[in-house]
């Protein structure tokens, strides 16, 4: 992930109460840690690093404010945990020229109903950037909008949008080379030329 | 196939936390006291009076030198045969005098307004010459204020003009330190400078320089009496 500048707790704790997923009161701590800890891995996509994450950014906001107030403060305090440790450890992901340009035209916002993707999830999201990894989560399991995403990320919402569209598609480009799939269109094909 | 949201929310919900690792972060953060935070201070720097750039500093002091050293260097007296020079080179070639007058008192007035020292005076034995002009001379720097007066001349002889200088003693060294008239000849011009207080008085013309002598003659006799005068002889 390329490091950007961590982001002050208060100025994003509308979030919390803007998301048309999120209600904070209803949210108890049990389900507060749960989606801390999703929001870790899709950063990480490791299950020992977002355990790390959410414990420590969980228990810095109890120390700190006694309670964790949502679950956007929550995020932001596991973001900027994550950004924290790669500037520690100098880590910058690259992404190269071609792989930008494929889908630097597709910056229009993801349709309501996008088609689903065959193979590993777990495999196809493991290609992807943390920071696309991230918005994809953001987007499509809490429901922020590229709006609400932009603020707790820092990015415009066009960039937000961008990032989107580029993590389908390259999850699609990954699913399309899936050895599986490929080997369920020789069957089609040999099938049909039969 | 499902569509890509119920997909990723399938994918993320089937991975969470054990329930025994999610007990025991909220029994320990339960059990942790809750620190008060004091609200941060900006600590903002006082920007230090000593210059940020030292080569800016000494770039800068070069210059105040430099520039107090020109200074010193315009401000310096001028060798006092400069004034003769300056009065030869002038007059030879083609000069402009921009006070052209008979007049004594208005050519006197006319050099006291433009700077010259208020008590100059002219010799006696000059005053009833004829008066031409007057004009302040440039020399290296500093001023120099010149009267004309024509000569007395036989009537076949070519008109020739005296001229007088007078200047302050502190923008010249090597001027003449008594009212003792100093004679010199240079080429053609013969001098008598002698000074009087903080006033440098020079006479200049193109004639031998015995024709200078009964101007600073009577100068002499003036100052003798003068002197006299005042030791009460």
């Amino acid at each position: 992930m390329d490091c950007p500048s961590q982001i002050p707790l208060r100025s994003l704790r509308w979030l919390g109460l803007s998301s048309s997923t999120e209600n904070p009161v209803a949210d108890d701590d049990a389900d507060l840690l749960q989606a801390g800890y999703r929001y870790a891995l899709s950063l990480t996509h490791r299950s020992h690093d977002a355990e790390d994450y959410v414990q420590e950014a969980w228990m810095k906001l109890c120390q700190r404010y006694g309670r964790v107030e949502s679950r956007a403060v929550l995020f932001t305090s596991v973001r900027n945990l994550h950004i924290d440790r790669c500037r520690r450890a100098k880590i910058v992901a690259f992404e190269s020229l071609e792989e930008r340009n494929e889908t630097s035209t597709e910056a229009a916002a993801p349709a309501g109903e996008e088609p689903g993707v065959s193979g590993d999830l777990e495999v196809l999201l493991a290609g992807l950037h943390d920071g696309e990894r991230e918005v994809i989560f953001l987007h499509y399991v809490q429901g922020y909008t590229a709006e609400e995403i932009g603020s707790l990320t820092e990015r415009p919402r066009g960039t937000v949008l961008s990032l989107m569209s580029r993590a389908v598609a390259r999850l699609r480009a990954r699913a399309e080379q899936n050895p599986r799939t490929f080997r369920n269109r020789m069957l089609l094909w040999f099938v049909s030329f039969l | 196939m499902s569509d890509l949201r119920t997909q990723l929310r399938a994918h993320y919900e089937a991975r969470s936390l054990s329930p025994s690792k999610v007990a025991a972060i909220l029994a320990r953060s339960r059990a942790e006291p809750v620190r008060q935070v004091q609200p941060s201070r900006k600590i903002l720097a006082f920007p230090s009076l000593w210059p940020q750039r030292p080569m800016l500093l000494a770039l800068a002091a070069v210059f105040v030198c430099f520039a107090a050293s020109i200074w010193f260097w315009t401000q310096r007296p001028v060798p006092y045969p400069a004034m003769q020079a300056r009065l030869m080179e002038f007059f030879g070639g083609k000069y402009d005098i921009p006070m052209v007058s008979q007049d004594q008192a208005a050519l006197r007035a006319w050099l006291v307004a433009r700077g010259a020292p208020a008590g100059f005076e002219v010799p006696e034995k000059v005053r009833p010459m004829k008066a031409y002009g007057c004009r302040v001379l440039d020399v290296q720097r500093k001023e120099a204020f010149l009267m004309c007066f024509w000569l007395p001349t036989a009537p076949d002889e070519k008109r020739t003009l005296l001229h007088m200088l007078t200047a302050r003693r502190s923008d010249f060294r090597g001027e003449p330190s008594s009212a003792k008239a100093e004679f010199t000849v240079r080429g053609d011009w013969s001098f008598a400078a002698w000074s009087e207080g903080e006033i440098i008085y020079t006479l200049g013309s193109m004639v031998p320089p015995e024709r200078l002598h009964p101007y600073v003659a009577a100068l002499r006799a003036q100052q003798q009496l003068l002197a006299n005068s005042r030791t009460g002889l």
